[in-house]
């Protein structure tokens, strides 16, 4: 990194000047780790990171940094997120402890944390915190099947047992989620929206009381495929369950979200309607609890791979 | 054949509670090994 | 079109909901019955192989490669349902 002393140095005031330095990181080349044992959690970084500073010495006051890390498309990976298309500036006013210079701003094509997110918006600062650093996220939004994700304004404190976040969503459509998602076997139609209180702990994100609802009537369709004869033969009630929701019309589509840090995710589903070839289209409601290692869908779901509603089908059971 | 049912009462809703066990990995892999199977060996599938 | 595809399209042969074929039509002929018991021995080898693969219960291996089963099995071929009853594809 080319270095510039500006100025002095028997006089009162000096000036070092820091690069502009363009760091090449390449997945099979130089990565952060190498600058520093802190960002070694960050991998696979791929694209241009370019540093550019001074750091001033007056007689008499603290030296004064000011340092600009700019970001060109820049991807890279951690332990839970991958982020794709980072472009933005950086700016520090200390580097130990890391402080940043105010508000700053960073954007990405494509987020995936837990899911994927596209055209995210990130608005924070950092602040030394008594353990690890305080980062205060001012706004952040990004786009999910057409609708959009936002952070309540919060702070992250990185050195902090636990972390919680509220992450709401805005017109979402079901129909891009199903299909963004290759959902097999299950197409439907409205717009969701609602907020996940997302606990962050050792043993993994937590959430309780997470709501989803539709603002208004929908479709939602399952197509059961090879199992539907054994759905059907499975007695009066599943028989009833399978047909309905063939092509059922709702008024309500509601889902809860719970998850266990580390363990199960149970989605509670309810679905008031009909389906106008079943009984004549008589009203059914529906308490559909969908449970289990739900975060390795998703997990599955990041690799783009294809979720058959058989993957549904398989563990059903009604309650008596 | 349909099921007739005679409802004259106001439609109380039929309510359904279906409790659906997910265990994701596993059944994936395993719907994937079974779609293989089946094409593998035509003569018992 | 394999021996058992014939044998499950004109009905003599079904397939079951746990994943393995009978004899449907008792009037089957006799290498009908033989193709049934065969066909299932090299099944339930198969399932047991996955499930200890998968540690999944072998009668859930069974289950859900009928799933898949049904999907390319011929037209008008018989399902028998855990009830007893008969579907017919």
């Amino acid at each position: 990194i080319p270095i510039e002393l500006v100025g002095d140095l028997a006089g009162p005031n000096a000036e070092a000047r820091l690069g502009p330095a363009p760091l090449a990181f390449r997945r099979s080349g130089l990565q952060p780790a190498a600058l520093s044992p802190l960002l070694a959690s960050v991998r696979d970084v791929d694209g241009r990171v370019t540093l550019d500073g001074t750091i001033s010495v007056a007689a008499g006051s603290a030296p004064e940094t000011r340092l600009l890390l700019r970001f060109d498309d820049v991807a890279a990976r951690s332990a839970d997120t991958d982020v794709e298309g980072l472009s933005g500036t950086l700016g520090l006013s200390s580097l130990s402890p890391l402080a940043s210079a105010g508000t700053q701003r960073l954007r990405a094509r494509r987020v995936v944390a837990g899911v994927p997110l596209t055209d995210a918006d990130l608005r924070f600062s950092i602040a030394p915190a008594r353990r690890g650093h305080a980062i205060r996220i001012r706004t952040a939004a990004a786009g999910l099947a057409g609708g959009t994700v936002g952070l309540a304004e919060t702070t992250w404190v990185t050195g902090a047992s636990g972390n919680a976040v509220r992450v709401s969503l805005e017109g979402v459509s079901l129909e891009r989620l199903l299909r963004d998602w290759h959902i097999e076997g299950v197409s439907g139609t409205g717009v969701l929206s609602g907020s996940l209180p997302l606990e962050f702990a050792g043993g993994g994100v937590g959430v309780t009381g997470g709501v989803l609802a539709s603002g208004g009537p929908g479709v939602v369709q399952v197509d059961w495929g090879g199992a539907r004869e054994t759905l059907v033969g499975a007695g009066q009630q599943v028989e009833l369950a399978v047909r309905a929701l063939e092509d059922f019309h709702y008024e309500i589509l509601s889902v809860g979200v719970d998850q266990v840090p580390g363990g199960e995710m149970t989605l509670a589903i309810r679905l008031e309607g009909a389906n106008p070839d079943v009984l004549d289209g008589h009203p059914f409601n529906f308490n559909i609890n969908l449970s289990g290692e739900l975060d390795r869908i998703l997990a599955a779901v990041r690799e783009g791979r294809r979720i058959g509603a058989g993957l549904l089908r398989g563990g059903i059971g009604s309650s008596p | 054949c349909e099921p007739t049912v005679k409802v004259e009462a106001p439609k109380e809703p039929i309510t359904i509670n279906l409790n659906v066990k997910v265990d994701a990995e596993v059944r994936v892999k395993l719907e994937e090994q079974a779609s293989q199977d089946i094409k593998n060996s035509p003569e018992i599938f | 079109q394999s021996k058992l595809d014939s044998y499950r399209a004109n009905g003599a042969v079904a397939e079951r909901f746990d994943g393995y074929v009978e004899v449907r039509d008792p009037g089957a002929p006799g290498d009908a019955r033989a193709l049934v018991n065969e066909v299932n021995a090299q099944r339930r080898a198969l399932y047991e192989k996955r499930a200890k693969e998968t540690n999944v219960p072998v009668a859930e291996v069974g289950k859900l490669f009928a799933t898949k089963i049904v999907e390319q099995a011929p037209k008008g071929t018989y399902f028998r349902q855990p009830s007893g009853s008969y579907v017919r594809k």
